[in-house]
């Protein structure tokens, strides 16, 4: 007994020192611009009236915007998509949040890059682990959603540091960090307009299509993925929060990179209609070509500032009209717009 | 005996046997010429004198190194 | 799963406390069995078979051997001394078909599956296509740990033939001496007498065991994380692309190399003897400061310790005094001087030994070159040992001399990092390929670029810090344990010390999965 004692204080000893020394190097060497710490402090600050939530990859982030959902709808959203958000993460996201907030709905933002098996990337997971707020939430994450050996890269921020005598970073990241801005959670960067929302001002320069032809798709669902789908969705019919699926606009050139949209579409439909969800293909919508060219994305896959307001508005416009039992059929056509000339033909 | 100071003396021959006391502790034989002696007295005693029995005790005059030999012999 | 792994520590919480299982107390060796055979599986190796066998060999060989020497004592007892004599003959000759037997499978089954390739790369090279001969190559896996196994097995079959151990009845005891699964991978290399009542005797927890324990394992992961691994890739790059580099950097690099193979080597020992400890059980230790040995065979008596007593105690020694050599000592006796002629045996014992050192680190030939190239350095410094010995005389130079002393470490690591030029590179071609460049290419720069090519700034902190620290604990070490140094100190200053090793390895170690190339991600 006594050396039990003895063990658990030394452990008690060891886990504060270490809590103490991380949370001064996340300090000293988390960059202040970047917009994670800012996203997570506002995250922080609206736990417990979060009735919407955003989630997905960074076709997400870039692509809702909770200002302009909320200023339409009169909801309070989050965005919490996070850089190539594994699907296990998006889970544990939504589990974490679900437990101490009054969430009604959530926007899943769907991509094909999300069911694919990934090369393991460690900021994949930082990013989703960093915004587990819960001890529970971080806790669960590792065990299920982790690899043992990707513990201490989640758990410690000192081991994600790769270099620590970058001397006139580190002044850069301290002056802001004690700064009134910082302080008042004001990121320096213009791109970050709150609430999990990124606006890029960059204009996509690439080709524009008329017509895309169809080819053989070699797209491949991982197993892994797809069950972290299934539970999502599972996991929403229980709690009866609505769960909307959305393919969120891409440029034609991404949309040429996929070979056959169709496929994705219908895996996405089906999975939807088998697990009480719904699912809205933008890159279906009647309008895609005309209202969506180029100009709207910062790059093929990413919508800019301006294509995340105008995508935002037109789901919070769909949106009511769905609640609202109108139909929605209006807004989509059975193909791909990019496709349509061809199946004419 | 007599085989035995052949031995010693074909080994090293600037070494009196006769009168030298401590052949290991003194330093006058070194681990080579042990080695090299060790293999000749198994070969022309038939017996096994085993690394165990490479102590200083055994080996640090020409009387203990006969008594060794003796010893081993009636062993088998 | 290997020994430095987050998933090995979960196993082995796992294993620690089934293993202190109260009502378990006796059967803690078969909780280790287990533990082993799993893990042993856990490492994804299938080939299970090659194990087996040589734990059933070496379990039948033992018992079959000690059978003999027993039945000697008894007929000894019994009868005549003229009759014994006879006997003992016959029984010596039946040991040595087992000895004979079990040798052959074992060694066979480490060639076979760990040399056949090199022998058949060899043969096509001799046969050189002719007549349109060529063997194909059988790439098998090389089973965990089966250099270092098998060496442990065989030197239990001799120590049980030789009486000075007894041999074990228990197949599954035999089993866990041959498979415990914190020495399996790299050793060490136990025997048979200190460590099996080790491993069958029943431990309690014991405060001292975890707190020394976990000391040696974060110790252990300190000089593989923040020293070895942030070297690794560097010193890879020298190697790789040697070409482009003086001769004075791939001096460097062998000097970089010898350093980070040593502190690997021992952090893993370090982690293993520490796990180890946690459960009762001491391990052999490996290493002792070899980078302060005074000359080359000081080095080999200081470094990998049990495969080099190994080879002293199993090949050396009975080579040395076999008939061979006495005959070729006894030719030498005819034809060179006393003093060299006494070194003959030694030296044919020599030869063989670091032949077989060479060989057994690896199958190929630069291996082959490095284990000949000791053998050579040592064999010639035991023959101008007297011409040494006048010279320092005549240059009154007393050994106890600090700098005299200093010179001869600087020495013995330079020539060691040399050789370490044929391990170090991924071929022979290539390593002599750079030992050439160093002797005819050697320029002395002074530039970053020459003495520390591709190295990020910030990494080289790092492994400077990590060098000080554990140069400093060598050095301290040496003097006495730096345990009960630490011991002495206050409760305070020991555990500043601890948590600044945690901390720094969190912060400056190479762990889990690394984060090269990291924030490009997030721009999207």
């Amino acid at each position: 007994m006594r050396s039990i004692k003895k063990i658990a204080g030394r452990l008690l000893l060891i886990c504060i020192v270490l809590w103490l020394f991380d949370t001064i190097v996340e300090f000293l060497y988390r960059p202040y611009n970047r917009y994670t710490p800012y996203a997570i402090r506002e995250l922080k600050e609206c736990q417990g009236s979060i009735d919407t939530l955003f989630l997905g990859t960074s076709t997400a982030y870039r692509g809702f915007s909770p200002d302009v959902f909320d200023r339409e709808l009169g909801t309070f959203s989050f965005n919490a998509a996070t850089a190539s958000q594994p699907a296990q993460g998006t889970l544990a996201l939504l589990k974490d949040e679900a437990e101490r907030n009054p969430i009604k709905r959530v926007f899943l933002g769907v991509s094909p890059r999300m069911l694919v098996k990934e090369e393991a990337h460690i900021e994949r997971k930082t990013e989703v682990y960093d915004r587990l707020l819960s001890l529970k939430g971080k806790f669960l994450y590792l065990a299920e959603g982790c690899t043992s050996e990707e513990w201490l890269n989640l758990i410690f921020y000192a081991v994600r540091v790769d270099k620590y005598f970058n001397i006139g970073k580190l002044k850069k990241n301290l002056s802001y960090k004690l700064s009134d801005a910082y302080r008042e959670n004001r990121a320096p960067m213009a791109t970050y307009k709150g609430k999990g929302f990124l606006a890029g001002k960059e204009v996509y320069q690439g080709q524009e299509y008329e017509t895309i032809v169809k080819r053989e798709s070699a797209w491949k669902v991982d197993d892994e993925n797809q069950q972290a789908l299934i539970e999502i969705m599972e996991y929403c019919k229980e709690r009866e929060i609505e769960l909307i699926l959305v393919f969120i606009p891409v440029s034609g050139a991404e949309i040429d990179g996929y070979k056959d949209l169709g496929v994705i579409h219908e895996y996405f439909r089906e999975m939807a209609d088998r697990h009480g969800a719904i699912f809205w293909d933008f890159n279906y919508y009647k309008g895609l070509k005309e209202e969506f060219p180029n100009s709207m994305f910062q790059d093929k896959r990413h919508l800019n500032e301006a294509g995340g307001h105008a995508f935002t508005q037109l789901i919070a416009e769909v949106y009511e009209k769905y609640k609202g039992g109108e139909g929605i059929e209006g807004y989509f056509l059975d193909t791909c717009p990019y496709y349509e000339n061809l199946i004419d033909e | 005996m007599e085989k035995l100071m052949e031995i010693l003396k074909n080994l090293r021959p600037e070494v009196d046997f006769n009168t030298e006391k401590s052949l290991i502790d003194g330093g006058v034989l070194d681990s080579f010429d042990l080695v090299s002696l060790i293999g000749e007295l198994n070969e022309e005693f038939e017996i096994e004198i085993s690394f165990d029995d490479m102590e200083p005790e055994n080996f640090n005059s020409a009387e203990q190194i006969y008594q060794m030999i003796v010893r081993l012999q009636s062993e088998e | 799963m290997t020994i430095n792994s987050m998933s090995f520590l979960l196993f082995f919480l796992g294993t620690a406390v089934v293993y202190y299982l109260p009502f378990l107390k006796k059967y803690q060796w078969a909780v280790l069995l287990a533990a082993s055979y799993l893990f042993y599986f856990f490492t994804g190796t299938d080939n299970f078979i090659y194990i087996l066998i040589t734990t059933v060999t070496t379990h039948f060989s033992a018992l079959a051997l000690s059978r003999k020497n027993k039945q000697l004592k008894e007929y000894k007892e019994r009868c005549k001394k003229e009759e014994a004599a006879e006997y003992k003959e016959r029984i010596k000759r039946e040991k040595k078909r087992i000895i004979f037997f079990d040798v052959v499978i074992n060694v066979g089954i480490l060639i076979f599956v760990k040399y056949s390739n090199f022998f058949i790369f060899n043969i096509n090279r001799i046969l050189d296509g002719e007549r349109g001969i060529e063997l194909k190559a059988l790439n098998i896996l090389v089973p965990l740990g089966i250099s270092y196994y098998t060496l442990q097995s065989i030197g239990y079959v001799l120590d049980v033939s030789k009486g000075k151990t007894k041999a074990e009845a228990n197949l599954l005891k035999t089993a866990l001496f041959v498979s415990y699964f914190p020495q399996i991978t790299q050793g060490p290399i136990g025997r048979f007498e200190k460590l099996a009542p080790r491993l069958f005797r029943s431990h309690k927890p014991a405060w001292q065991n975890l707190s020394f324990g976990c000391q040696r394992i974060l110790w252990g992961f300190f000089k593989k994380t923040v020293i070895a691994d942030r070297m690794n890739p560097f010193v890879d790059e020298i190697f790789l692309n040697f070409q482009q580099y003086s001769g004075f950097t791939l001096f460097l690099g062998c000097m970089y190399f010898s350093i980070q193979a040593y502190v690997d080597f021992s952090a893993y020992m370090d982690i293993a003897a520490g796990y180890s400890q946690i459960l009762g059980i001491k391990l052999e230790e490996n290493f002792m400061r070899p980078f302060l040995s005074q000359s080359l065979a000081e080095y080999w008596r200081r470094w990998h310790i049990t495969l080099s007593s190994w080879f002293r105690d199993y090949l050396f020694y009975p080579l040395s005094i076999s008939k061979p050599a006495v005959k070729l000592s006894r030719m030498g006796r005819k034809y060179l001087p006393a003093r060299i002629a006494k070194l003959v045996p030694s030296i044919y014992a020599m030869f063989v030994v670091w032949f077989a050192t060479g060989f057994w680190h690896d199958a190929s030939w630069r291996y082959i070159l490095w284990g000949v190239a000791n053998g050579i350095i040592m064999i010639s410094s035991m023959c101008f040992s007297g011409t040494f010995q006048t010279w320092k005389e005549k240059l009154h130079i007393k050994d106890e001399n600090r700098l005299w002393r200093l010179f001869r470490r600087v020495r013995t690591f330079l020539l060691i990092s040399l050789l370490k030029v044929f391990p170090a590179a991924d071929s022979t071609g290539n390593s002599l390929q750079i030992l050439k460049h160093i002797v005819t290419d050697f320029q002395i720069s002074f530039s970053y670029q020459a003495w520390f090519p591709g190295l990020i700034k910030n990494y080289l902190a790092y492994i400077l810090f990590g060098l000080i620290l554990f140069f400093a604990v060598s050095i301290r070490q040496e003097k006495e344990p730096v345990r009960n140094y630490l011991a002495r100190k206050s409760f305070v200053l020991r555990w500043c010390l601890y948590l600044i090793i945690l901390c720094s390895v969190l912060a400056f170690g190479v762990l889990g999965t690394g984060i090269s190339g990291g924030f490009e991600y997030a721009q999207y």
